[in-house]
């Protein structure tokens, strides 16, 4: 991984302007040429975000909100009514920044930097070594006093219990059981937002930039680190001044040898080298603190928090971010790595600097980031209208090609960034495995020396011993040699013969050890030769080495402004593919209005075209009863003519029958006539019938004629109700096309109706997507959880535990105060438990007092609230136990009970349901009822009163309720 | 309590199942009626598919001579003798003439050696299926029950710890899982604490101020609901299901009888209790049996001791599989360790962990298996041995669960189990 080295460092305040340039360019160039003094970081921090930014956000909060959110930021708690009511009737511009450094100002500020960073950086572990309020008075002591935070983090990184560090700072270590590799894991995680942990055995499996020779670099550092108890039962984390890592992956079976500690993406150390046995100031003994010459959890503290750390200052900007905002610009924020990126890398770069540039103050920090817009938006996503998406929804096309064109831009930056990385890896592997091989051989050349040291030293001391035996044995052989002289004269005496054989014995032992020394030396001399000698061949190890890593080193340093390069365009990628991807999520949203919107149209167009149908239909319906009046007369006049000729056809009939009988009579008269020709008579008769006959007959030709006419008559009638049917006929098919044709359209409209739904449907879901994606990139606020410590200070504030502590703090000031001008004898008494306090020091001496009084609340919400010991604290799980401690256990409903000071008595002494509601509604949710509310607060105890149920518990019931509600449970 | 018609064999067992089939799944059973049927054969098919385990901590470190793996006649063996079982060829100490009566529904782990005789660190692998590790902590074999076998209707905690002196709070023990997994801790007739409605508040009253909450809640949610908040509010809803259900805490509400038979001592109660809780679908219930820290005197301590367990553990065992609880439930006896072979000058045993038994049962477990072997004098395992890791697989495994399979906890991946172990897969039915 890209590094920048010690010798790299020197350089990073440079990189500063380098970045805000690069911010500055989408702006303008001329901010470019000419920066005279940057605009405040709040400024630049929104202007990173609102410049990568497309679509709608959520605006931002309201007073109230802001006052909530800012007093649970800063001072860990929701606010009074009273401190409420005052900020939200002020009308003064300014009123937000005033606040926030009304905020950082009070002792409020240092508990909730106390109680987030014993979170961040303890976990929640129960004891081991060290007293957890030993802990919290250290960090909270640290932040009343203004520690910059790389002091702080360096006291903690080198911390040994004992001078090192003030002693409380020794729990990050010591209450981890001092393991090497719980400690290391945790120092990487909680220092440089990377959780090696699975880069012990081989490198990381699922995320590429971890390491093994990562893991092994930071544990270098650790190893030798140990817990350690004194005879006094005091423990300390102890450090020895030797030791090397080694390993080898379970894998691959590669790995290292005598590997230089080296911190996350930075450069090996170099390290000075100590003889075997010179290591240490106080070598380690059983129970003894060892002091070594070199100890490399000093330098790790050192080269951590020095002011140039890139890893370092990017993780802790982030973290501070993340404690304000609830998400980290990383997130989580000890998962930092390619797959888990910053979502804008170049606000994590402008913070991490900034916050060096601050000299790692806190509060400056904290302060520009409450005030940046980012702080300030809100959280309610259901506020976004479909309107607000327009002009995205209008531009899709033009947005999808940004969109790609991000994403190959990424891509081409992440490809050359890639190449001279891994580069930057190769050459800066063989700088450790170089500077490790150089280590060792020093070290080995070291130890020779060593050796040669010793054994000069042991035969100087041989030696010199030697002299003294001498002159001994000379002595002690006159000695007894005159002893004996003696025990010869005087051979009854025995104490003399005894004295004399003792003198002799001692002389012999002498002689003994004498010839023993002797001999010694030229082992000595000879064991100092074989160490001179094998001083040069170590000797002549070291420079090919030395080369060998300067000249890694070099090639390394070469590709330095390369690998700069590089590492910003890594960032650059990884931030144009976030952009894309969230371009994505809006583009979806924008499509599935844009889908909406279609089915809109497509219905709109069938209503159109149902319309058209329904109006054809009509007319076609006129005329078809227009064509069937028509039919109808036909058939009328018709029948009229069947009528007509049926009558005529029967005269006809009568008629023809008329003329056969006439014509049948005169043919028997004419022959009759023929029989008897004279009869005239006859003739006469049969003459007229002749007449008759012919007049009959031309009456019969006349029906005939009539007769046919009608008939002609009659068909023509038949052919007219023929055509008119068919016109009919013809009309109501016509009609019949229309109303299956209206029958389709009914279809196409209930399925247009079902794919307007779905669209709605797929709109919904896209707009989920989008906001999680937009609250990811802070467009708008994670609605985020209260802490345990956030929880309970809020409950005992909104209920009145807290002011009636601090009534009770006073009283007792003010009792010392009055007692101290008319001492009495209980007066000395109460002076110990509370001495005079001056005006300046009072909040800070209120705090303490009211903090110790209730903390023992505190620790319980803690136990219920609270995440597993080693899991990161922001972790959010809801559980029974929580809700039935808030439900049954016995501190919430004592803080229920009523009094003069707590809020149920406060409430109770209210007449007016407005008013009562607006001061439960300013005390618990920090806002102003709304109107609907104070109607629901009226009807709530209007109810209890026909119900017969007592007000006071009506009351108690609304404070429960809107304690236990959502909206107090979470920070909105 | 057993069917004077059911034969008991597995036949048998599968043409009831069959036949009751039908009547079962329309009934729409609550489990907490159980104990109340008339037949309990028919109420075998009225449980829950639901997976629970039975968990017995035998604290201070059973002998496993005095016990799973008698050694009569051995000079290592003790005083006792070894009794025949339900199943042909498996001998336990005399001192469980009624578990030996319901050996068919369990099996043996005779193998097992975790090389760990310290009690907290025996304790600590054997309930996690790891080794400790410093700075690093894992989440306890309940926690992990709770958290893959437990429903979110569920509103009883998914562990619930029986041990004497339980106050009904909960312990520390769920690791990265959360507090939410971690044990209840019961005991001595003790409730969940908090789940008393307090005094002061009437009960009308605690209905309408839940009922404003919601209201305010209902407010709240128009713009913004997150998984949080729904599952904040569920919380409160959990806490009245369980104030509701309180009564699942009181063993002297089962019969007069029973309590008889599982013995008028704090482990039968605590064994009456965990049938209670199992019945109501709890997904892991542990029952602690103290003290078998026996370094003087094992023998005496045994006797008494393993005596009451005998009969409360296999009335226990006996009740679940009549009831069909068995086939859902896990059972498990475990310990820290077991006791020396050597008998010390004491007439005691001491922390031993080389060659050591567990017991297993019920369900994905093969029934009257006895698996591993140590040799004559119980000195060492000469077959199948196994240890901690193997077993924490092989429970996962028994009840429905991917053993190799991970948690998901916000991005980060943690391992159920050891990754470098595996189930013991002869065990497992």
């Amino acid at each position: 991984m890209p590094a920048l080295g010690k010798m790299a460092h020197g350089k990073s305040k440079r990189y500063l302007p380098w970045i805000f340039c690069c911010i500055c360019l989408h702006g303008s160039l001329a901010g470019a040429q000419s920066p005279p003094s940057p605009p405040p970081l709040h400024e630049r921090i929104d202007r990173c975000l609102e410049q990568a930014h497309v679509g709608p956000a959520v605006e931002t909060v309201t007073d109230a909100q802001f006052l909530r959110r800012v007093y649970l930021d800063l001072a860990g708690t929701i606010p009074t009514a009273g401190e409420a009511r005052q900020f939200l009737t002020d009308s003064s511009p300014n009123k937000r920044a005033a606040l926030v450094d009304r905020l950082l100002a009070s002792p409020r500020f240092a508990r909730r930097m106390q109680y987030a960073f014993d979170a961040m950086w303890m976990e929640r572990r129960p004891k081991f070594y060290i007293e957890p309020t030993e802990w919290s008075e250290y960090l909270y002591t640290s932040f009343q006093e203004e520690k910059p935070l790389n002091e702080l983090a360096r006291e903690v990184l080198a911390a040994d219990g004992a001078k090192r560090s003030p002693r409380a700072a020794a729990r990050f270590y010591l209450d981890r059981e001092a393991d090497p590799h719980a400690v290391t894991r945790d120092v990487g995680r909680i220092f440089f937002g990377q959780d090696l942990q699975c880069a012990q055995c081989h490198d990381h499996p699922l995320i590429e930039d971890y390491h093994q020779a990562d893991y092994h670099g930071l544990f270098a550092f650790i190893h030798r680190g140990y817990a350690l108890k004194d005879k006094n039962e005091v423990s300390y984390y102890a450090e020895k001044g030797e030791g090397q890592v080694n390993y080898e992956s379970v894998f691959t079976g590669e790995g290292a040898e005598h590997v230089p500690p080296k911190l996350p993406a930075a450069m090996p150390v170099v390290e000075p080298v100590f003889g075997k046995g010179t290591e240490h100031e106080v070598p380690p003994a059983d129970g003894v603190l060892p002091v070594p010459k070199y100890s490399r959890r000093e330098k790790l503290a050192e080269l951590a928090t020095c002011g140039t750390n890139r890893e370092f200052n990017r993780n802790l900007a982030n973290r501070l971010w993340t404690l304000m905002l609830g998400q980290g610009v990383v997130d989580p924020p000890d998962l930092h790595h390619a797959e888990n990126p910053p979502t804008h890398p170049e606000l994590l770069a402008l913070l991490a600097d900034a916050l060096a540039d601050s000299e790692f103050d806190v509060k400056t920090m904290l302060r520009e980031i409450v005030l940046s817009r980012a702080y300030q938006r809100g959280t309610e996503s259901g506020r976004v209208t479909p309107e607000q998406f327009q002009t995205i929804v209008d531009d899709r096309e033009a947005w999808r090609m940004e969109m790609s064109r991000l994403r190959s831009e990424a891509e081409q930056l992440r490809e050359s960034a890639g190449e001279i990385l891994s580069r930057g890896e190769t050459a800066e592997a063989e700088v450790s495995h170089t500077l490790g091989a150089l280590a060792a051989a020093r070290q080995a050349l070291a130890d020779a020396q060593q050796t040669v040291v010793n054994t000069e030293r042991e035969l100087a001391s041989t030696r010199q011993q030697l002299a003294t035996q001498e002159t001994l044995v000379t002595v002690l052989q006159r000695a007894a040699e005159a002893g004996q002289a003696v025990k010869a004269q005087f051979q009854e005496d025995e104490s003399l013969g005894k004295a004399a054989d003792a003198f002799s014995a001692r002389s012999a032992e002498a002689a003994k050890k004498l010839e023993e020394l002797r001999a010694k030396i030229p082992a000595t001399e000879e064991a100092l030769k074989k160490a001179r000698d094998a001083v040069p061949p170590e000797e002549e190890k070291v420079p090919p080495l030395e080369s060998a890593w300067q000249a890694a080193a070099a090639n390394r340093e070469a590709l330095e402004p390369e690998i700069r390069q590089a590492r910003g365009n890594q960032d650059r990628a990884l931030g144009l593919a976030q952009q894309a991807d969230y371009l994505e999520s809006l583009l979806a949203e924008a499509d599935a209005l844009a889908k909406i919107d279609g089915c809109d149209n497509d219905i709109s167009t069938l209503h159109a075209q149902g319309q058209k149908l329904a109006d054809s239909l009509a007319e076609a319906n006129t005329r078809l009863d227009g064509l069937r009046a028509n039919l109808t007369e036909h058939k009328a006049s018709h029948a009229a003519a069947i009528q007509k000729w049926e009558s005529a056809h029967q005269e006809t009939l009568a008629a023809r029958e008329a003329v056969a009988t006439v014509e049948g009579t005169w043919q028997e008269v004419q022959a009759l006539v023929e029989r008897f020709p004279d009869d005239a008579k006859m003739a006469a008769a049969a003459e007229l019938l002749g007449i008759k006959t012919e007049q009959l007959r031309s009456e019969l030709a006349t029906h005939n004629e009539i007769a046919t006419n009608l008939e002609r008559e009659r068909d023509a009638a038949a052919a007219c109700v023929a055509e008119a049917q068919e016109s009919v006929s013809e009309q109501a098919a016509r009609q019949q096309a229309i109303q299956a044709e209206q029958a389709v359209l009914a279809r196409r409209l209930k399925e247009a109706e079902a794919a307007l739904v779905q669209a709605r449907q797929d709109a919904e879901r896209m707009f989920d997507a989008w906001a999680s994606s937009a609250t990811r990139r802070f467009a708008i606020a994670p609605l985020s959880s209260l802490s345990p410590e956030q929880l309970a200070w809020s409950m005992m504030t909104a209920t009145g535990i807290v002011e009636e502590h601090r009534a009770a703090v006073l009283a007792e000031l003010e009792k010392a105060a009055s007692e101290a001008k008319e001492p009495t004898e209980e007066g000395e008494a109460q002076k110990q438990a509370a001495p005079s306090v001056s005006e300046e020091e009072r909040p800070h001496y209120l705090e303490r007092k009211i903090h110790e009084r209730l903390k023992g609340n505190v620790d319980q919400f803690v136990r219920y609230f609270g995440t597993s010991p080693g899991s990161p604290p922001d972790d959010f799980q809801a559980s029974v136990h929580q809700a039935l401690f808030l439900t049954n256990g016995s501190l919430v409903s004592q803080w229920l009970a009523p009094n003069a000071t707590r809020l149920t008595g406060r409430l109770a002494n209210m007449q007016d349901s407005r008013e009562l509601a607006e001061e439960l509604y300013l005390a618990v949710l920090t806002r102003f009822p709304e109107a609907e509310e104070k109607e629901l607060v009226r009807d709530y105890l209007a109810g209890a009163e026909q119900d017969g149920a007592d007000r006071q518990a009506a009351i108690q019931e609304m404070v429960w309720g809107l304690l236990g509600s959502n909206e107090f449970r979470f920070r909105r | 309590m057993k069917c004077s018609y059911a034969c008991g064999s597995s036949e048998h067992l599968i043409a009831r199942r069959a036949f009751l089939g039908g009547v079962a799944t329309g009934l729409g059973a609550s489990a907490l009626n159980l104990g109340t049927l008339v037949q309990p054969a028919a109420a075998r098919n009225l449980v829950s598919q639901q997976k629970r385990v039975l968990c017995f901590f035998m604290s201070g470190g059973l002998s496993q001579l005095e016990s799973w793996d008698p050694k009569p006649g051995a000079d290592t063996g003790g005083p006792f003798r070894a009794i025949p079982t339900s199943v042909p060829g498996i001998h336990l100490s005399e001192l469980l003439p009624h578990t030996a009566q319901q050996m068919h529904h369990l099996a043996l782990v005779r193998g097992l050696n975790t090389s760990e005789d310290d009690h907290g660190k025996g304790r600590y692998l054997m309930e996690k299926g790891r080794r400790k590790m410093p700075g690093i902590q894992y989440p306890h074999f309940g926690a992990v029950s709770a958290k893959a076998l437990g429903t979110e209707e569920l509103a009883l905690p998914g562990y619930i710890h029986i041990t004497p002196g339980g106050g009904g709070g909960t312990s520390n023990d769920a690791a990265y899982l959360g507090p939410k997994y971690a044990s209840v801790v019961l005991g001595n007739g003790n409730p969940p604490q908090n789940s008393v409605r307090p005094k002061a508040v009437a009960e009308d009253s605690a209905t309408r101020r839940q009922k404003f909450r919601q209201r305010v809640n209902d407010h709240f949610a128009r713009n913004r609901r997150t998984a949080e908040t729904d599952a904040y509010t569920e919380s409160y809803e959990q806490a009245r299901r369980l104030m509701e259900r309180r009564e699942l805490f009181d063993v002297s509400q089962e019969p007069e009888k029973d309590q008889e038979r599982y013995g008028r001592h704090d482990f039968g109660r605590h064994c009456l209790l965990a049938r209670r809780l199992l019945e109501a679908d709890v997904p892991f219930v542990q029952v602690s049996h103290s003290n078998y820290d026996t370094h003087n005197e094992n023998f005496n301590f045994h006797l008494e001791q393993v005596s009451e367990f005998d009969i409360s553990f296999a009335a226990l065992v006996a009740d679940l599989a009549d009831r069909g609880l068995l086939d859902h439930t896990l059972i498990v006896v475990m310990s820290e360790f077991g006791r020396t072979p050597r008998i010390n000058h004491y007439y005691g045993r001491d922390h031993w962990s080389k060659a050591w038994s567990v017991v297993l049962g019920g369900c994905g477990v093969q029934r009257g298996a006895a698996v591993g072997k140590t040799n004559e004098r119980g000195t060492e395992v000469v077959d199948g041995e196994v240890d901690h890791g193997a077993l924490f697989h092989t429970y996962l495994s028994a009840v429905g669960l991917d053993s190799t399979g991970e948690f998901d906890l916000g991005g980060r991946k943690m391992p159920m189990a050891d990754p470098a172990a595996t189930p013991i897969t002869e065990l497992l039915a």
